[in-house]
């Protein structure tokens, strides 16, 4: 919403009040100022007439004028087309700066002398108004030869747009706003009656003789003028800076001084081609319901001319080749407006819409006359006499206040008498004052307020929020500890993990490309829960898997050079029923470390070895067994679940060599775990044994297909209480070999009751070398 | 014997001291002979003559001793000398990786909640229309709810656009008081410079019963959150409009980049909108059957704080995982 200091001056007498605090009241009553912007034309830009205007001699496209500027008649070559004899023009004299540098001074334009320069607005540092010069004319003053155009205080304008929020469609024009500065300055506001409109020498026949209204039960209020046309009707200079301030423009000029009508008063205003309604000698418009239950007028020809509050058809805009013109005033209540028009869905709107569903002037009479009034001063257009009007009786909601709940709610305590004063103020009607009960009868331009607290709003706005006492609140201690302080917790530890083992947190768009994921072979969600609406085509599903997001994350950094990729992340993923679930996932591409002194500034590339125990180090100890690959991006070779306790808490793998290739990528290595069944408990210690331990190693030769997870199981079925832990250190396959491997073991012994004498630990070593015979068929080496 | 006290101190490592040791001191070695020859003499000069070995041998192993001292003392250096480093050659690099700003901007926020006996509140990313607007006090046709801002889904779910949907999922499973906060991603059909379509949001909320909650309690908690946030900065409220807050305002600080003398980053107003907040609007209580209560409820952007606190230019590029930005977290 934009307002400008000239056009507030209409309603409100602001002169004696700086801007900047204009500025800052408005940010204070919660009219939030967006923009602030002042036009300055500069000096020695003056007033000029052009009192003769012919055709350059040498040159076609200019023109050599003799303009009057007060003190003196300067000759100056023109370029412009629309420049001509009589025309009030913006003169920049010798010795004038523009605001884009240039400086006036005399010149021979071919062979002829030019002293000064007739402007077009936006060399003066106005926003665009026409082709060519700008002609001026006295609606913005007095026109006085010599003048400097910086004394003219409505081009001159200050601008400042505020960033309405969606409840205040009261605000939507100069005097909405005017009217809350009245309350926060405490000085009074104009109204139309202070205009003294006096139409007589205008009005015409009765409107009873041009135009008929039809209409059924109707929901909206609605007045009907009609006017005569005068051709080549041009709105004034005021109107269209102020038009160009709001970067409007209808093309059409009765549609603009509608448009500047509803920006001053508030009220719609809409502007109707007569013809479209023409029956015979007469016109005829016809109010009904159309198929979405929203009024709408219509022409004799049953035609939809425009929708109240909506949009109306381009073709209806008054012409001026046209004899007459009708202007129709309407309002309609916001909040059926935005019912009908939401069950309606996909109609199209106008700029009237925006204004109507967050509640336009229902004062029709208001915006009626101010057209009245600016036809009349700004034109030689007739009015017909009357009007016809559609008026629904609208009762004024009232609302009953007691102060002491408003001064609970704020938290400080509040008079009666600065309340009734801000509230009154505000247009709210005082019905009863009794002591703390208040009932407040609510004006019927803010439909926003609905209850006791809508009217605390008010108060507090004027009031000044800053001016409450800040109180800390008085609460009863309770346990707060919940599971999603737990999860916070355990987020944060493993999290700090991840970053000492030199992971980088990343954090990336729940979204997914629905054909990246299918082409991976990875989950989708079911295409019936899919998204409607997406933001783009490769953001139009949810993510399965964190893992193609890090991996086009890390795509991305070895193509910005980096040799050494490491990333996690702990976000939401969705399975193919769209429940969500944390995964924690890792990314870890390239080389193992850094460039450096000790590699010689060749760091080997990431391998299994290594990122395994990048993994540990934030989990902790884990099982590893080999598992088939799910998807495309698995490696058949290199991939695991990870077990701990029996629980597979995910996979861990090398990527694909073939997608690895595709993206470009060194090795990378991947690993994605469900975060829920990662275990973060507090440990319980158990006994352990105070003798000595040893360690013994057996070799043995056992077939190529057995994995050690294999041997591990079966060891564990029946080991030993002496055995504490075993655990494989070297492996060896060569030709020789044939189909078997050499794998030593290494187990350590330790009692729980004594140190072990050596017959007793070889006792025990045979009991396992037993086992590896009879169940592997292993040989001892 | 002047030759062997040259021998020892011209001796250069504890190989040779102790070759010329043995030849002195050993069973076949100089000194053994001498005293051997002490039985061919005669009685009076014998005492005089061991005399004088004894002396000579106390010596010459004072010597040895000293020499050998000096020896291993060198060696050590020597040592020491080899295992010479240059430690600067060794400075570490990229060993350790980093929080995401924006997940640790969060936590920080958390954590200062969590030190004032809120709670934490989570809930679920795909949301339904009644708790993500209805009860919310926006219904169906309210303006603030264009169809443009929301993900809809083909069953008619949604994603949340707010953390706010948390506040009703808490209030329906719990009696008041309530005292939480609710962290978590959002999602708005939005994406330009200024807009991501998921950020992250934190909302609080406190609710009691009677009229026992102001607005003061509000700013009370708010101005001092800001402060642990920000550090010294002025704080400003301004009045404002939210579906389910009313009264409802804006919280400003001073810029913490120019000190609120206006720059780029304020737009040249000195101010920076930080968040949202309000008394909790009567008709969400009604929504989710509360009587008689009152409470006041807040929401920040936690890209907004992170960008701030740690003067991130760009909001897109906290999505991209791009290590140049992340690395200079670590």
């Amino acid at each position: 919403m934009i307002v400008t200091r000239s056009w507030l001056q209409e309603w409100i007498d602001i002169s004696n009040i700086e801007t900047e605090d204009i500025i800052k009241k408005l940010n204070s009553i919660g009219l939030e100022v967006a923009e602030y912007k002042k036009i300055d034309i500069p000096s020695k830009i003056v007033v000029g007439k052009v009192l003769e205007c012919e055709k350059h001699p040498n040159a076609n496209k200019l023109s050599v004028c003799e303009v009057d500027i007060g003190s003196e008649v300067k000759q100056i070559v023109c370029g412009a087309k629309n420049v001509a004899k009589d025309q009030f023009v913006p003169v920049a004299t010798i010795g004038a700066t523009m605001p884009n540098g240039l400086e006036i001074k005399p010149v021979k334009l071919r062979g002829i002398d030019s002293e000064g320069m007739i402007c077009s607005s936006t060399e003066i540092g106005l926003p665009k108004l026409e082709d060519g010069i700008m002609v001026l004319d006295d609606s913005i003053g007095e026109l006085i030869l010599g003048k400097e155009l910086k004394e003219y205080k409505i081009l001159n304008d200050e601008i400042i747009d505020i960033e309405l929020t969606a409840n205040r469609g009261d605000c939507l024009s100069i005097y909405g706003v005017a009217r809350e500065l009245s309350a926060a300055f405490n000085l009074p506001i104009k109204t139309i009656n202070d205009l003294n409109i006096d139409l007589n020498e205008k009005l015409q026949k009765g409107i009873g003789r041009v135009l008929r209204i039809k209409h059924q039960d109707c929901d909206a209020n609605l007045i009907y003028k009609v006017f005569s046309y005068e051709k080549e009707y041009k709105n004034p200079l005021k109107i269209r800076v102020r038009l160009s301030f709001l970067q409007e423009d209808f093309k059409n000029e009765i549609e603009n001084l509608a448009f500047y009508v509803t920006h001053s008063v508030g009220t719609i205003i809409r502007g109707y081609s007569y013809n479209i309604f023409k029956n015979e000698d007469s016109a005829i418009i016809e109010i009904k319901k159309d198929s979405n239950n929203l009024d709408s007028i219509y022409n004799i020809n049953n035609q939809k001319i425009s929708t109240i509050g909506v949009n109306q058809t381009r073709k209806s805009y008054p012409t001026d080749s046209e004899e007459f013109f009708i202007v129709e005033a309407s309002y309609i209540d916001p909040n059926l407006l935005s019912k009908r028009f939401y069950e309606a869905k996909n109609i199209e709107t106008d700029w009237v819409y925006y204004r109507s569903s967050r509640g336009s002037n229902p004062n029709l009479h208001m915006g009626i006359e101010y057209f009245c009034y600016l036809i009349s001063i700004y034109s030689n257009m007739d009015i017909f006499s009357g009007e016809h009007e559609i008026a629904k009786e609208r009762e004024k909601k009232s609302i009953n206040i007691n102060l002491d709940n408003i001064s609970k709610l704020i938290g400080s305590d509040i008079s009666s008498n600065d309340f009734v004063r801000i509230i009154k103020k505000l247009e709210f009607e005082i019905v009863k004052n009794e002591d703390v009960n208040i009932v407040v009868k609510i004006p019927p331009f803010r439909h926003d307020i609905e209850n006791e607290q809508d009217i605390a709003e008010e108060y507090l706005r004027f009031f000044g929020i800053d001016k409450i006492e800040p109180k800390p609140f008085e609460f009863k201690e309770k346990n707060r500890i919940n599971s999603s302080m737990l999860n916070f917790k355990k987020r944060k530890f493993l999290r700090n993990l991840a970053i000492s083992s030199g992971f980088y947190e990343s954090v990336s768009y729940i979204f997914a490309d629905r054909a990246k994921f299918k082409k991976y072979g990875l989950k989708t969600i079911k295409e019936s829960l899919d998204l409607i609406n997406p933001i783009t085509n490769e953001l139009n599903s949810l993510r399965t898997s964190l893992i193609p997001g890090l991996l086009e994350q890390t795509v991305n950094n070895i193509k910005n050079g980096k040799k050494r990729v490491k990333l996690f992340e702990i976000g939401t993923v969705f399975d193919e029923n769209r429940d969500e679930k944390i995964s924690f996932a890792f990314v870890f591409s390239g080389n193992r470390n850094e460039d450096s002194i000790v590699n010689h500034g060749k760091p080997k590339e990431v391998d299994f070895e290594d990122f395994v125990l990048d993994i540990s180090s934030i989990i902790g100890d884990f099982e590893l067994k080999s598992c088939k690959s799910e998807n495309r991006l698995m490696h058949p070779y290199q991939s695991a679940n990870i077990l701990k306790d029996d629980i597979v808490l995910g996979k861990i793998y090398k990527l694909h060599n073939s997608i690895q290739k595709d993206l470009e990528l060194p090795v990378t290595y991947i690993c994605e775990l469900d975060f829920e069944k990662i275990p973060y408990s507090l440990k319980e210690a158990k006994e352990y044994s105070k003798y000595q331990a040893s360690y013994r190693d057996i070799s043995i030769l056992i077939d190529n297909s057995v994995e050690f997870s294999q041997i591990k199981d079966i060891l564990n079925k029946n080991l030993p209480k002496e055995i504490k832990r075993f655990y494989p250190v070297d492996i060896y396959m060569d030709d020789k070999l044939g189909d078997k491997k050499s794998l030593t073991i290494r187990f350590i012994v330790q009692s729980d009751e004594k140190t072990l004498n050596e017959e007793e630990i070889s006792d025990i070593i045979e009991k396992i070398i037993n086992i590896l015979k009879q169940e592997l068929n292993a040989e001892l080496r | 014997m002047k030759k062997w006290i040259e021998k020892i101190q011209n001796s250069i490592n504890l190989e040779e001291l102790e070759e010329i040791r043995v030849k002195i001191f050993g069973k076949k070695g100089i000194l053994a002979q001498e005293f051997k020859k002490l039985k061919n003499l005669s009685n009076e000069e014998k005492p005089k003559v061991a005399k004088e070995l004894n002396e000579l041998k106390n010596r010459l192993n004072g010597l040895i001793c000293t020499k050998k001292d000096e020896l291993q003392k060198k060696a050590l250096q020597e040592e020491l000398i080899k295992e010479n480093i240059d430690p600067s050659l060794y400075s570490p690099y990229n060993i350790k990786g980093a929080l995401h700003p924006v997940q640790d901007t969060m936590d920080r926020i958390v954590e200062y909640f969590i030190s004032m006996n809120f709670s934490i509140e989570n809930g679920p990313l795909i949301e339904d229309d009644f708790h993500n607007f209805e009860a919310l006090n926006l219904p169906k046709f309210h303006p603030a709810r264009d169809m443009q801002d929301t993900f809809y889904f083909k069953d008619e779910m949604l994603l949340r656009t707010h953390t706010s949907p948390v506040q009703i999922r808490t209030m329906l499973n719990n009696e008041p008081p309530i005292r939480m906060i609710s962290p978590g991603a959002v999602f708005r059909r939005d994406f330009d410079l200024t807009h991501t379509p998921m950020f992250h949001q934190v909302e609080g909320l406190l609710v009691d019963k009677k009229q026992r909650v102001s607005f003061a309690n509000l700013k009370f908690i708010l101005s001092d959150f800001l402060k642990y946030m920000f550090g010294d900065i002025d704080i400003r409220y301004r009045p404002s409009f939210f579906p389910f807050t009313e009264p409802s305002a804006e919280v400003d600080i001073s810029c913490i980049f120019c000190k609120g003398k206006g720059c780029r980053v304020c737009s040249h107003t000195g101010w920076l909108e930080v968040l949202g907040c309000g008394m909790v609007d009567p008709n969400v209580f009604k929504a989710v059957g509360y009587k008689d209560v009152s409470g006041y409820a807040f929401g920040l952007g936690v890209e907004r704080f992170a960008m701030l606190i740690h003067k991130i230019p760009d909001l897109r590029s906290l999505f991209e995982g791009d290590l140049r930005l992340l690395e200079q977290f670590r």
